[in-house]
């Protein structure tokens, strides 16, 4: 490679161009090649996800899961309404798409999203959440959405979680907001509150997750 | 005792000069309008890493082939060196890589600079090489589709 500069040949340039004219040489023809811009991706699993030809790191494509995972406690009739948190389980793959690593244990559920876009550094995508304003019992019961809450972990990591602890509010919520080109993951795991006596029954609700990004 | 300093006053510049006549060559834009780039549309880059480290470039790759043509007639018989240059661009910085099936040189060059493509003598009116351009770009700075001229030029031996 080479570079030349011709900060100090100016007037020797100009004689250059004259000489040039008045052989009657033509401007040359320059080939071009038009680059695109990077490709756009969004990807967002929470519990359960599919992912084709290897792990995401190793070229891996993510695709369309429709799975809806169920997180769910039954609480022994003794111990209704007594005030002490119940932990939940989910149903979910707890294995990150990123390595194929055990980032999360038994029972947790894994939530992961990236974004990649060609634009500016300070772009940043956001993970909702929106739930009802309570479960509810096929007799017409409810429950306040607000007993579900979560903390957050993951295997081997020791900083603060990308999508931290919280608690239902019911209608949609923020959870995080994503710098792109960054893969965050973490494992939620669900308790509810107890905090009353409930009619018997199975109670539900569905919360659905949003990655709005730029 | 005034001449002295006069004709000091006049070498000055001509001595100041001299280094830009020695350094730099005449150099010929060389003809490539019968080349060929193997590309409809813009050229599809790809991200070089899935997810980028902190302070890693966002750096993203493509390849194309160019059917490299030169119209070289005027410099039949003459020994000289020619270069393919990569105009600057805006959203640079561009590196484009390149190998070549001969008798043109393989090489490299960023936006803005030249690279050797051939030194000799030029035996026919015109070379024909094929290229296969790898082309890197950052990805967060070009945001939408970006023209990338090459030309190539022709710098005579002195004889």
């Amino acid at each position: 490679m080479e570079s030349r500069s011709f900060g100090h040949c100016v007037l020797r340039f100009a004689a250059f161009l004259l000489l040039l004219a008045s052989l009657g040489i033509a401007d040359a023809a320059a080939y071009t090649v038009t680059i695109g811009t990077g490709t756009k991706a969004a990807y967002l699993r929470v519990g359960d996800g599919t992912i084709t030809g290897g792990n995401y790191n190793a070229g891996g494509t993510p695709a369309a899961n429709t799975t809806v995972n169920l997180v769910s406690v039954t609480v022994p009739a003794a111990s209704v309404g007594n005030a002490t948190a119940q932990a939940m389980t989910s149903t979910g793959r707890t294995t990150s798409d990123w390595d194929g690593f055990a980032f999360c244990n038994a029972g947790q559920t894994y939530i992961a999203a990236f974004f990649r876009l060609p634009t500016n550094p300070n772009q940043s995508a956001t993970l909702r959440v929106n739930t009802p304003a309570n479960l509810t019992s096929a007799g017409g019961d409810t429950i306040p959405i607000t007993q579900i809450s979560w903390t957050s972990s993951g295997n081997g990591d020791t900083g603060a979680q990308p999508f931290p602890a919280g608690t239902f509010t019911g209608g949609t919520q923020t959870l995080a907001t994503l710098l792109r080109n960054t893969w965050a993951e973490s494992c939620h795991s669900f308790s509810y509150a107890n905090a009353a006596i409930r009619a018997a029954g199975t109670y539900n609700a569905r919360a659905t997750y949003t990655l709005a990004t730029p | 005792m005034n001449a002295p300093v006069l004709s000091t006053r006049l070498l000055l510049p001509l001595l100041l000069a001299l280094p830009c006549f020695a350094a730099s060559a005449q150099t010929f834009p060389v003809d490539d309008s019968a080349s060929q780039v193997l590309e409809s549309g813009p050229l599809k880059m790809r991200w070089d890493s899935v997810v980028p480290r902190p302070g890693q470039p966002s750096t993203m790759t493509g390849q194309v082939v160019v059917l490299v043509r030169l119209d070289v007639a005027q410099w039949r018989g003459r020994r000289g060196r020619i270069y393919q240059r990569l105009a600057p661009v805006p959203n640079g910085p561009v590196t484009a890589a390149w190998s070549a099936n001969g008798p043109l040189l393989p090489g490299r060059v960023r936006d803005g600079e030249r690279a050797l493509v051939f030194s000799g003598a030029i035996a026919s009116e015109r070379i024909e090489d094929t290229f296969r351009l790898t082309i890197q770009a950052d990805g967060n700075r070009v945001l939408r589709p970006q023209d990338l001229h090459f030309s190539f030029e022709f710098e005579p031996e002195s004889p």
